[in-house]
C-alpha cells in the first residue's frame, strides 16, 4: 500500500534506462510465459522515476511535481498516487 | 572434421568429439565456409550427457508455447541455468529421453554442446538449439536478433518488423513480386559494422543463401487503409523495436546490452511506423518516398515559399503534441523580413533534408546574426540553435479534419494521466 508517507525505491527486478526525456522499463522475469511487456515513461513519468531514490517520501515527490509542473497540489497528489500504483511492481515501498 | 559456418559475419566453428560426424541441417549448408578464418565461437560438440553442477541455479524457464504465446504445449522444453559466469542451456526432447546442454560463457570463445544422444553422427544445431546458439553468439557483439522481414532495394536494407500477423511475410512477398531481393521474411540479425548498421538473414525456418544489406530504414508495421509512414524517435522507437527483438530478460546484463544497441541503431537509422495496404501500392509508395522524389519535394517546397506562397506540409511526429498531431497539415508561411517570428511562435526548420516544425523558445543575436533556439512542445530537450537561413517559414495555423485551426500556446502538462505517463509495448511471443 502506497501512502503519502511511504519511502520508495526502484525494484531490482526491473531494468530502467533513460532515453532522452523518457525512461524505458524492462521487467526481469524467470519464465518466458511472463515476458509480456516493456514500459515507457514519458517526461512526467520520468520525472517521478528520477525522484524515487529510496530517501524521498511520496509527499516530497508530490511537492517536487507542483514545483516542476503547472499543476496544483490536489491534482499532483491524485495523479502521482495513481501513477505509482501503476508502476507498483517496479518499486519497493517502505512504510514508516 | 570441423565445420565452419558464417552467419551475419560471425564465424562459428563446430568441432566434433573424436569419432563423431557432424551433419548440420540443410538450411545451414549455404552458410558453410572453408575453415581458414578466426572463429568468433568454437562450439565443441559431443554426444555425451552432462550433469548440471549442484550449485547451478535455474534462472529462466521456457516451456514450449502455442503461437498465442500464452498456452503451454510442453514442459520442460528449454531452460537456462546459471553457474557463476557459466550459462547452461538445457533442452529436453519431446520424449524426455534426450537432454542436451549448451554450456557457454559469453565472454569466452570456446563453448560446449553435450547432445546427450547416442550414435556416431549428429545434427549439432537442431531446433531450438540453433536459435539459442545464434542468440548468444549475437549478444557477443554490437548486434541483436529481431522478428522482421527485410528487403534489399538497390543496396538499401529496408526492415519491416511486427508481431505475428502484422504482415512481415506479406511485405516480403510484395517486394519479391516487384523484383526486389528479399533478405529474409521472419528472422534477422542487425549488426553494427565499421561503416554502419547492416541487416543479415539467418538460417532459420527455410533453406536459402546468406543475404544482407546496409540498413537504411526500419519500419514497425501494421495493416491499414492507406500506406502511411510516420517517423518515430527516441524512447518510443527503442520500445517498439525492443518489443520485437529476441531476448532473454532474466538478469540485468542482457536487457541493458540490448537497449544500448537499439538506442544506438535508432540514433543512426531512421525508424517509422508503417500502416500499409497489402498490395503493390505499398512498394510504389516506399520507392517514391525513399527516393530522389523526397529531396526534390523539399527543394520545391522551399522554392514555393521563396516565391511568397503558403505551403502545407503533413505532420508525422509527436514532438509538437498536443498543438500539432500526426496527420495535421501545418500551413507554412514565407518569412516576412519586417515581421520575423519571435519567442513562442512556431517555425519550420530545414534539418537533414527534411522539415522540422518546432516552437521558438529564444531568439539570440550572435555576431549580428540572428539565431533561433527551438524545442518541440512535447519535449524538454532544447534543439541545437539554428541560423536564420535554416528557417523555411513560420507556422501560425494548420488544417485538421478539413478545418483551419490556429496553433495554440505550449501547454505544460497539467496532469500525468492526461499525458499518459506510462505506455506499454507488448513483447513479441517467441519460442526459441
Amino acid at each position: 500500500m502506497i501512502a503519502k508517507t511511504s519511502i520508495l525505491s526502484h525494484s531490482s527486478s526491473v531494468v530502467s534506462k533513460r532515453i532522452g526525456d523518457e525512461y524505458l522499463l524492462v521487467p526481469l522475469t524467470d519464465n518466458i510465459a511472463d515476458m509480456d511487456s516493456l514500459y515507457r515513461l514519458n517526461t512526467t513519468g520520468a520525472f517521478i522515476w528520477d525522484a524515487i531514490d529510496g530517501k524521498k517520501s511520496v509527499s516530497e515527490i508530490i511537492i517536487l511535481m507542483v514545483e516542476e509542473f503547472d499543476t496544483d497540489i490536489d491534482e499532483a497528489e491524485r495523479d502521482t498516487l495513481l501513477f505509482l500504483e501503476e508502476i507498483n511492481s517496479f518499486i519497493t515501498v517502505q512504510n514508516p | 572434421m570441423s565445420i565452419d559456418l558464417i552467419i551475419a559475419s560471425f564465424r562459428i566453428r563446430l568441432i566434433p568429439a573424436e569419432g563423431l560426424t557432424l551433419i548440420p541441417g540443410e538450411r545451414f549448408h549455404a552458410f558453410e565456409v572453408a575453415g581458414d578464418g578466426t572463429p568468433d565461437v568454437i562450439l565443441r560438440v559431443s554426444c555425451e550427457s552432462y550433469t548440471l553442477p549442484s550449485q547451478s541455479v535455474l534462472v529462466f524457464d521456457a516451456p514450449l508455447m502455442d503461437s498465442d504465446g500464452k498456452t503451454v504445449i510442453r514442459e520442460p522444453f528449454w531452460e537456462v541455468w546459471r553457474d557463476g559466469e557459466k550459462i547452461i542451456v538445457r533442452v529436453t526432447e519431446n520424449d524426455k529421453t534426450i537432454v542436451s546442454h549448451l554450456v557457454i560463457d559469453i565472454r569466452e570463445t570456446v563453448w560446449d554442446l553435450f547432445l546427450g544422444s547416442s550414435g556416431d553422427s549428429a545434427d549439432p544445431l537442431p531446433y531450438p538449439l540453433d536459435g539459442l546458439v545464434i542468440y548468444y553468439m549475437v549478444m557477443k557483439r554490437r548486434a541483436f536478433m529481431i522478428h522482421a522481414s527485410a528487403v534489399n532495394h538497390n543496396g538499401r536494407g529496408w526492415l519491416f518488423s511486427g508481431r505475428s500477423g502484422k504482415g512481415k511475410t506479406t511485405i516480403a512477398r510484395l517486394f519479391d513480386n516487384a523484383g526486389t531481393e528479399v533478405i529474409h521474411d521472419d528472422r534477422l540479425i542487425v549488426l553494427k559494422r565499421d561503416d554502419g548498421w547492416y541487416v543479415y538473414s539467418t538460417p532459420v525456418y527455410r533453406n536459402d543463401i546468406p543475404r544482407y544489406a546496409r540498413l537504411d530504414h526500419m519500419w514497425l508495421i501494421d495493416h491499414g487503409t492507406q500506406n502511411t509512414s510516420v517517423p518515430v524517435q527516441g524512447a518510443r522507437a527503442v520500445a517498439l523495436i525492443m518489443a520485437n527483438c529476441i531476448q532473454q530478460n532474466w538478469d540485468v546484463e542482457f536487457p541493458e546490452m540490448l537497449i544500448s544497441r537499439i538506442q544506438e541503431v535508432v540514433e543512426e537509422v531512421p525508424v517509422s511506423r508503417l500502416s500499409f495496404v497489402p498490395d503493390s501500392s505499398l512498394c510504389r509508395y516506399l520507392f517514391i518516398r525513399q527516393g530522389q522524389y523526397r529531396v526534390d519535394s523539399i527543394h520545391a517546397f522551399i522554392a514555393l515559399l521563396k516565391e511568397g506562397h503558403n505551403v502545407t506540409a503533413t505532420a508525422g511526429g509527436l514532438s509538437m503534441w498536443p498543438a500539432i498531431i500526426p496527420g495535421d497539415k501545418p500551413i507554412v508561411e514565407p518569412l516576412d523580413r519586417d515581421n520575423m517570428p519571435g519567442k513562442g511562435e512556431v517555425i519550420a526548420l530545414i534539418r537533414d533534408g527534411s522539415l522540422v516544425i518546432h516552437r521558438i523558445i529564444a531568439v539570440t543575436e550572435n555576431g549580428g546574426r540572428r539565431e533561433y533556439i527551438t524545442r518541440g512542445d512535447a519535449s524538454v530537450t532544447i534543439d541545437d540553435s539554428v541560423s536564420e537561413s535554416e528557417v523555411a517559414g513560420v507556422v501560425r495555423s494548420f488544417m485538421r479534419d478539413g478545418k483551419v485551426k490556429t496553433i495554440g500556446k505550449r501547454r505544460m502538462p497539467a496532469g500525468i494521466n492526461r499525458l499518459l505517463a506510462l505506455s506499454r509495448a507488448f513483447f513479441f511471443a517467441w519460442r526459441e
